[in-house]
This record gives C-alpha cells, sequence and structure tokens, in this order.
C-alpha cells in the first residue's frame, strides 16, 4: 500500500504540480508590494505580505459591485432553474406521460447547446425585449442553459427514492401535497442542495454571456469584470488583478472541493449516462 | 372492518392488458391470500384494491362502497409493502404514528395506540430507533405496526416476508395468523409462496397470466385441484403427472401408459374409455413395497429429514414419491408403488381440467 | 405508481420548457432570419440576400484559417484529455494514502472559471515577469526567458495545453463514475483465470468502459469545440489572428467588426455542425438506456 501510494503520488506529481501553479502564481502576485512586481528576474519569495493590495483592489476594480452583480445574477438564476426544474424532474422521475422520449431526447440536445453558438441571436432577443445591459437578461439565459443540467441531476437522484414511500403515506392518509411536502421533500432535500450549488458555480464562472449582454462596467460580474482589468489596457496592476481572482475563486474552489463526490455519484447514478 | 367485492375487473396498462375478467367475493373477518407465479398480477390486483392503480374495467367495492374512484387515503385500508416503505427519516414511533397524526389525533390516543401496536409486535425498546439501525425482521415488524395502529377496515400485504429469511418467515408467517385471529381484520395477501398460502389463508385466489385458475379453501384446492395449473402449483414437491388413456372395467377406472402400465385412479373422473388423460398423483400418496402394485425402477434418492424423496422411473415417465419410514434404496433397484384410486386425479391434456 | 397522471405532468414540465423554447430556440430562429438578409452594423435588416452572406463566409481565408484551427483545438484537447483522464481515473478509483486529496486537487480546475484560470496563467506566462519562466530558468530547464504568447504557434500550442488541463476534471468524473460501476466480481474470475493487470485492462476495463468514453468523447468535443474564453483571455485571437477559432472570429465579427449576417452564417454552420454531434450523443445515451431497460 505504500509503495503503490508513493507510486502513484509521483505519477500524478507533474499534473499536481501544473494544476496548482497558478494558485502559487496568484497568492505571490496578490501579496507582493507593487514595486516588486516588475523586477528581473521574479522571484517566488516577497519582501512582506501586503494586505493593502486586497483594500485598494476592492476600490480601483470596483470589486464589492461586481460581486454583488454575481450574486444577483447567480442567486436569482439558480433559484429560478431550480423553481422551474424541480417539478419537471419530479414527474421524469414518477410519472409515464405522452412525449417523455421526446422530451429527454429536447433535454439532451439543450444540456449540448452552448450560449456561444447562439449568442448573437440571444443579443438581439434581449435587444428586442429591452433587456440587454441588465442583470436580468443573464438570470433568465443561465436559468435556461442550467436547466438541462439540474433537471437532469435532480431526476437521477430522484427516482433513487422509492415510490413506494409515497404511496405508504397516501394509504397512510396523507394527499399527494402532505405525502410530497412530509415524506418526500425531507429525503430529497440534500440531493437539491447539491444540484444549486452546482448550478450556482456554473452561473458564477459564466464569461461569454456576461460580456455580451452587459455594456455598462456598473454591471459587470466578476469575471468581466476581472477581464476588463486585463483586456486591452495599457498598464495591467497585476496584484490587484491576481487579489481579485483570488477573492473570487477562492470561496467557490472551497464548496467545490467539498462537494465534488457528490458530482461523481450523480454520474454514476445516471447524470450522463 | 369490511368485505371487499371485486367484479369483473380488468386491467391494463397502456395496450398491455395484464388482468381479465377478475370475480372475488371477500367476506368480513376473511383472510384471503392471492398465489402465484411472479408477473402474473397479484401486486396490481392489490393496488387496484389500495387505490394505487386505476381500475381500467370493471367495479372494486368495499363493504357497500364503490371505490373505484376513491382516492387512497379515503378507502380506510392500511398496507405492509414487500419492502416495507418505512419513512427513513422518521423514528419507529413517527413511522407507526404517521397517519394518527395527519389525522390530527389527541397526542394521548396516538400514544396509546401506538405503544399497544408496539407492545403486540415486540418492539417497545425499538421506538425511538430509525429504520436504518432496525435488523430487517424488526423493520418488517415496525411496518405491520403502521398498519396495526389504523383500526382499518381492511389490511393489505403485498409480499411482506419474502425479505426475511427462512426462518424468520416462518415465525411471521404464524404471528400475522394469531394477530388476524385476535382482531379478525379483514386481510388480502400477495405472495408467491404456496406454502405460505396454503398455511395462512382461510381461503386461497390461485392466480396465473393474469386469470384466477381457482378459489377455495386450502385442503379444497389441495385435493381438488381444478385444473393442472392449479395441482402443479399447490403442494411441494409438486404432483406428478403420467400421460395414457382411460380404462374402465366395472368400478374401477384405470390410466394405462404407453408401456402398458395400469395405474388406479377415481372412478368418479368424468372420461371416456380410451380417452387420453393425465393421471395426477401427489408424491405424499404414494407408498413403496417390494411387489404387487404399478413397478417402477430407482434413480435418485434424496433425505429431507422428516421424509425421503424417490424419484422413480415409470414406465419411462418420471415421477417422485415422499415416504416418511426409514428404508434405503439402491439406484436401480426395482420397487412397487401403491395409492389409494381416489387419491389420483384425471386431467384433460388439451384443457387442462379435472375430468 | 401508475396513476391516472393526466396532464399533471404536462403542466409540471411545461414552465421549463417554455423558457428553454424561448431562450434556446428563438435565437436559433433570429439567425436563420438574419443569416439570409443583409443586416446592417446597427441590427437592421435591409432586405433578403439569399445565400450571400453563406457565400462571403465560404470566400474569407480567415474563416478557413479558424476552421482548421479549430479542428486542430478540438482534436488535440480532447485526444489529450481522454490520453490523461483515462489512467488518471484508474489510479483515483483504487485505494491509496492520500486519495481524498489527491482527487479534490486533480477536481480543482474544474470549480475556477476558465476566464480566471486564463488570465491567471496569462500572466504567469509573461516573457520577463512571469513566473513560470523564472522558476523553468532557477530549473536550468531554460537559459533565456521566452515570450510564450507572443508567436502564434507558440501561443496556440500553449493554449491546448491549458485547455486539456481544464478537460480533465470533468472526464475523470465521467470515468470514474463509470469505473466505481465495473462489476468487481469479473476482475476476481479474471485473476482466477490467470489474466495478468494488462490483460484485465484490455479484455474487462476497457470494453465495459467503452460507453462512457464514447460520451465522454462526444462531451468534450461539444465543450472544446464552444470554448471562448482561453483563446479570448490569453491572446484574443492574435498575434495577426494566427490563434482564432471559429468561436472567437465569430465574436470579433459579431462584436468588434459589425457584420452581423456573416456572424449569422457563422453560427449556423456552427449550429449545424454541433447538431451532428449532439445527435450522435443522444443516440448513445438513448443505446445506453435501451440497453439498461433490457436487463431489468
Ligand atoms: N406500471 C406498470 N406499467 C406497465 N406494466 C406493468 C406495470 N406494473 C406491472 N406491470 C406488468 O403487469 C404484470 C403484472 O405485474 P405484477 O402485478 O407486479 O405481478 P406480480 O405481483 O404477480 O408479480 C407484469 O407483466 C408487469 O410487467
Ligand atoms: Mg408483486
Amino acid at each position: 500500500m505504500l509503495k503503490k501510494s508513493l507510486l502513484f503520488w509521483l505519477i500524478l506529481s507533474p499534473l499536481v504540480v501544473v494544476i496548482l501553479f497558478p494558485f502559487g502564481v496568484m497568492f505571490v502576485t496578490a501579496f507582493r508590494p507593487r514595486e516588486e512586481l516588475f523586477t528581473y528576474p521574479p522571484t517566488w519569495t516577497f519582501s512582506e505580505f501586503r494586505w493593502a493590495n486586497f483594500a485598494e483592489m476592492w476600490v480601483k476594480t470596483n470589486f464589492g459591485r461586481a460581486l454583488l452583480n454575481s450574486l444577483y445574477v447567480s442567486v436569482l438564476s439558480t433559484v429560478l432553474a431550480m423553481i422551474l426544474s424541480i417539478p419537471a424532474a419530479y414527474a421524469l422521475s414518477r410519472y409515464r406521460f405522452p412525449g417523455k422520449r421526446a422530451y429527454r431526447t429536447f433535454l439532451l440536445m439543450t444540456q449540448m447547446m452552448s450560449p456561444i453558438v447562439l449568442v448573437l441571436g440571444l443579443f438581439r432577443m434581449m435587444v428586442t425585449l429591452g433587456l440587454v445591459n441588465t442583470l436580468n437578461s443573464l438570470v433568465l439565459t443561465y436559468a435556461a442553459f442550467n436547466m438541462a443540467f439540474t433537471i437532469w441531476m435532480l431526476q437521477s437522484y430522484f427516482s433513487t427514492i422509492p415510490r413506494d414511500l409515497e404511496e405508504a403515506a397516501w394509504i397512510d392518509g396523507a394527499g399527494h401535497l402532505t405525502s410530497l411536502l412530509r415524506v418526500f421533500l425531507p429525503l430529497a432535500v440534500p440531493a437539491m442542495a447539491v444540484t444549486a450549488i452546482f448550478g450556482f458555480i456554473n452561473s458564477w464562472n459564466e464569461f461569454v454571456l456576461a460580456l455580451t449582454m452587459i455594456r455598462s462596467s456598473d454591471g459587470f460580474t466578476l469575471p468581466v469584470q476581472i477581464y476588463s482589468q486585463v483586456a486591452g489596457r495599457y498598464q495591467i496592476e497585476w496584484h490587484h488583478v491576481m487579489a481579485a481572482t483570488m477573492l473570487a475563486t477562492l470561496p467557490v474552489a472551497i464548496v467545490f472541493s467539498w462537494l465534488q463526490r457528490f458530482l461523481i455519484r450523480g454520474m454514476a447514478l445516471g447524470a450522463v449516462k | 372492518m369490511a368485505s371487499v367485492t371485486i367484479s369483473n375487473v380488468g386491467k391494463s396498462f397502456g395496450t398491455m392488458s395484464v388482468l381479465h375478467n377478475i370475480n372475488i367475493d371477500i367476506e368480513n373477518h376473511e383472510f384471503v391470500v392471492l398465489v402465484g407465479p411472479s408477473g402474473c398480477g397479484k401486486s396490481t390486483l392489490l393496488r387496484m384494491i389500495a387505490g394505487l392503480e386505476t381500475v381500467s374495467s370493471g367495479e372494486v367495492r368495499i363493504g357497500e362502497r364503490v371505490v373505484n374512484n376513491l382516492p387512497a387515503r379515503e378507502r380506510d385500508i392500511a398496507m405492509v409493502f414487500q419492502n416495507y416503505a418505512l419513512y427513513p427519516h422518521m423514528t419507529s414511533y413517527e413511522n407507526m404514528s404517521f397517519s394518527l397524526r395527519l389525522r390530527k389525533r389527541p397526542q394521548a390516543e396516538i400514544d396509546q395506540k401506538v405503544r399497544d401496536a408496539a407492545s403486540t409486535l415486540n418492539l417497545l425498546p425499538f421506538l425511538d430507533r430509525s429504520p436504518r439501525q432496525l435488523s430487517g425482521g424488526q423493520r418488517q415488524r415496525v411496518a405491520m405496526g403502521r398498519a396495526l395502529v389504523r383500526d382499518a377496515q381492511v389490511f393489505l400485504y403485498d409480499e411482506p416476508l419474502s425479505n426475511l429469511d427462512a426462518k424468520l418467515r416462518v415465525v411471521m408467517r404464524t404471528e400475522i395468523k394469531a394477530l388476524h385471529q385476535r382482531l379478525k381484520t379483514t386481510s388480502i395477501y400477495v405472495t408467491h409462496d404456496q406454502i405460505e398460502a396454503m398455511t395462512m389463508a382461510d381461503r386461497i385466489v390461485v392466480m396465473n397470466g393474469g386469470r384466477i385458475e381457482q378459489i377455495g379453501s386450502p385442503l379444497d384446492l389441495y385435493d381438488r385441484p381444478a385444473n393442472l395449473f392449479v395441482a402443479g402449483f399447490l403442494g411441494s414437491p409438486s404432483m406428478n403427472f403420467l400421460k395414457g388413456q382411460m380404462r374402465r372395467s366395472d368400478r374401477q377406472a384405470f390410466v394405462e401408459t404407453e408401456g402398458g402400465m395400469w395405474l388406479p385412479v377415481s372412478p368418479d373422473a368424468a372420461a371416456r374409455e380410451g380417452q387420453p388423460v393425465i393421471c395426477g398423483i401427489r408424491p405424499e400418496h404414494i407408498a413403496i413395497s417390494g411387489d404387487g402394485g404399478v413397478p417402477a425402477t430407482v434413480e435418485v434418492v434424496e433425505p429431507t429429514g422428516p421424509n425421503i424423496e424417490v424419484f422413480i422411473s415409470l414406465a419411462g415417465q418420471s415421477a417422485s414419491a415422499v415416504i416418511s419410514e426409514r428404508r434405503t434404496f439402491r439406484p436401480g433397484e426395482e420397487i412397487a408403488l401403491h395409492w389409494l384410486p381416489e387419491h389420483a386425479s384425471v386431467f384433460d391434456p388439451e384443457t387442462g381440467q379435472r375430468l | 405508481m401508475n396513476l391516472s397522471a393526466g396532464f399533471k405532468p404536462l403542466a409540471m414540465i411545461l414552465p421549463g420548457l417554455a423558457l428553454a423554447v424561448l431562450i434556446i430556440g428563438y435565437p436559433i430562429y433570429d439567425l436563420g432570419y438574419a443569416s439570409l438578409h443583409e443586416v446592417s452594423r446597427f441590427g437592421q435588416f435591409r432586405g433578403l440576400n439569399g445565400l450571400t452572406n453563406f457565400r462571403d463566409v465560404f470566400q474569407d481565408p480567415l474563416f478557413y484559417g479558424s476552421l482548421i484551427r479549430t479542428v486542430i483545438w478540438t482534436f488535440a484537447v480532447v485526444g489529450g484529455t481522454l490520453a490523461l483522464s483515462l489512467p488518471i481515473a484508474m489510479m483515483l478509483n483504487e485505494e491509496f494514502y492520500g486519495r481524498g486529496l489527491a482527487r479534490v486537487i486533480i477536481m480543482l480546475p474544474w470549480s475556477i472559471s476558465l476566464t480566471m484560470t486564463a488570465v491567471v496563467w496569462r500572466w504567469a506566462l509573461n516573457g520577463r515577469a512571469g513566473l513560470f519562466n523564472a522558476t523553468l530558468m532557477d530549473l536550468g530547464i531554460l537559459k533565456e526567458p521566452i515570450e510564450w504568447l507572443g508567436e502564434a504557434h507558440q501561443a496556440f500550442t500553449v493554449e491546448i495545453l491549458i485547455g486539456i488541463l481544464v478537460s480533465i476534471p470533468f472526464t475523470t468524473t465521467i470515468f470514474l463514475g463509470g469505473l466505481s460501476a465495473l462489476p468487481q466480481d469479473s476482475y476476481e474470475a479474471a485473476a482466477v483465470d490467470g489474466a495478468t493487470r494488462w490483460d484485465q485492462f484490455r479484455h474487462i476495463t476497457l470494453p465495459l468502459m467503452k460507453p462512457f468514453i464514447n460520451i465522454a468523447v462526444v462531451l468534450n468535443v461539444i465543450y472544446v469545440f464552444n470554448s471562448l474564453p482561453i483563446i479570448w483571455v490569453m491572446t484574443e485571437g492574435g498575434p495577426a489572428n494566427g490563434t482564432d477559432i471559429l468561436v472567437t472570429y465569430l465574436y470579433k465579427l459579431a462584436f468588434r467588426f459589425g457584420q452581423l449576417g456573416k456572424a449569422s452564417a457563422i453560427s449556423l454552420i456552427m449550429f449545424g455542425v454541433l447538431m451532428v454531434f449532439t445527435i450522435i450523443y443522444v443516440l448513445l445515451v438513448m443505446r445506453g438506456e435501451a440497453g439498461a431497460d433490457a436487463e431489468e
């Protein structure tokens, strides 16, 4: 076992290094004093932890605003997607109905549709709807594009909750609503939470639509705000950019690391199969 | 408590028809077992009585009420599921009291009923445990308890013992029967196990391929099966079937096999002289001696403890006999078989019906 | 639970379906319409012009350059990802010390937006100030710093490698899902029959994993084919359009150069390609389900 572990870690080590490398770069750049940014040759060490970088960055890059925008868009689109997905996933896992096969095919197809191919049409649609340059345009599109994933994931979890529990509740005297609320829901909440968090992360990280729909910097979400700090600029304040990147990614990365085993389970259950 | 009447009931899923023209009258206090091979539609019928499946045609009545369009919760029935269907997020107590809480019974009454049921089922020490922390047998009891607290009109059971090991199954079988003798609640019990059916039922309904083959008391069905299916399904080891032609002389009747062997059968059998028939004789009705009787050859011998099962070849057809006396047989040994003619049934090979 | 469900399930799927049809269906219609019209840079339609937009696209050398690079990009990233992910998944599926940690690290790139990953790498790969060169020089691998993103071929190669890196977690997850479902007893039976580890891999793992490998190929092809952020953030398709793939070229046409008719035509062409892969994917999934149904 020890020998095997060493061997495996040895084989994995190049990959591990390459994965962790950008985190290291992010970290040392974010904390380093500005003067040490362009020393040549660059070094991994630096003279002091310059916490002030974060405070400066917060103001200069309008980080708070972008954070709020990202939160608004991600929370609302996730809530919308979940509200629409939960009944659909329940119907898929519990009922036979005409057109079920066609509907599942449609879901698979929308799961494959990427925003980029449709982005021009989407933009024109939002112009027509008068939603361009509003965060709600992102809420709608993120919800629509996330739904295929959330429905698929939810229905594969719902299918593991035995139907006869609900049937037993009906026989015990519960109506449909009561059996949903008191028997099904308590058992489904963990799966819903996990699915919602993955949907949230997807929205949090989205770039193309946010770049396209939002024209004024007040409405930028975090990825676009950070991108705007490096795109087409003469002078890039890399320590601010890295500080912002770190703040924007670290919480998500931690939550994700904690949840990734659910994703594997979801796949084994048939999210992909 | 109530009677249950099933009249001309049929069921189809889409275009597939799984139950045809089912008629059963279940009396108040009766314990009726639906038995048949898996896939024959027993669960579907039970679930239609419960209100978990719609009735495609015909009528289901509980007491005087037609319940076809009544939702499960208004039928006043209790059901024990094959996989127990215990609510995993509730303790045993909460599982058992759920229906009473839904009906908003006073707390004192709930407590009283749950404790009564729990003491009947020896569950008192486990009331605070969640289903995950219970053994298979204990879960089964909680599922029973959930039904018991209800004072329902009818108890429905869908193979409630099939997930238990063989020993526990026998114990629970007796307990359920004792419980019914005490409470006398009308019960409908589904199983594929003919021993469960024989031991527990007031009346057995044998089903096959979505149809009823025969209804009757266990011993009626055992002694006078209406057709080859019922004859073969009930009893273990199952009835021997031997092909031949009907022969009559005076008051006696025989079935002559191809090898010219004459098998005594009941003279009441309504078969013509020379008609091709099947003679059915239960293994335990066969006695073995050295000579006289029907000659046969021993092939394999299997002692089961109380009995010895002897597999034999009789005029080129295989059969078996079960005897309880202690004696040894050698494979290849020539023996003679005896039975009482009234123990041998005669069936029509075309229709399968008893003659 | 086969209740006379009636219209209830339809009512349950309808609201979500309506949103999806609106947000995904309408733009497809709009793109189709626009691709057949002359469109001003402000989005006004100036009348039907038949297939002119498509002819423009097919006469554009930049389109062909992007197309070829799209093919290279897709094949290289998907091929590299698969080649690395299967062995990684097989290792992560075994018990070893620190497996939990290894899983977390390897899944890490998935949690981070591609935009941010690309921003950090762009900085790390900076010629004089970047830590990548510095580290390689410290290790004695490089003598002189290299301007990694300064020249198109080199930049494109780097982008492909980063593309592989960020695709590994998803692919590994699919494979782990598949491996966890493999029947342990076939390995035991094979071991009893005298199969070596390599035999087991070739004759058990690979055939049983084939459905998962198929799905991973198709899904990755679709995702990679559509991936904009890495190239957009690191080089914006430059220098001199040398790292443009179809999506970056499309984005420039639409939102930089205002050639909306032509951009619509490219969108539709890409949509067609995507449809082919999607249909393959749907068929694969449905076949897998038909197999699973038959087993029941
Ligand atoms: N919901 C359903 N949809 C379609 N066919 C079903 C459904 N439920 C049961 N069946 C079919 O009806 C027949 C009877 O099933 P069931 O009543 O469960 O049999 P049993 O309980 O006797 O084993 C089987 O052929 C089964 O495949
Ligand atoms: Mg059944």
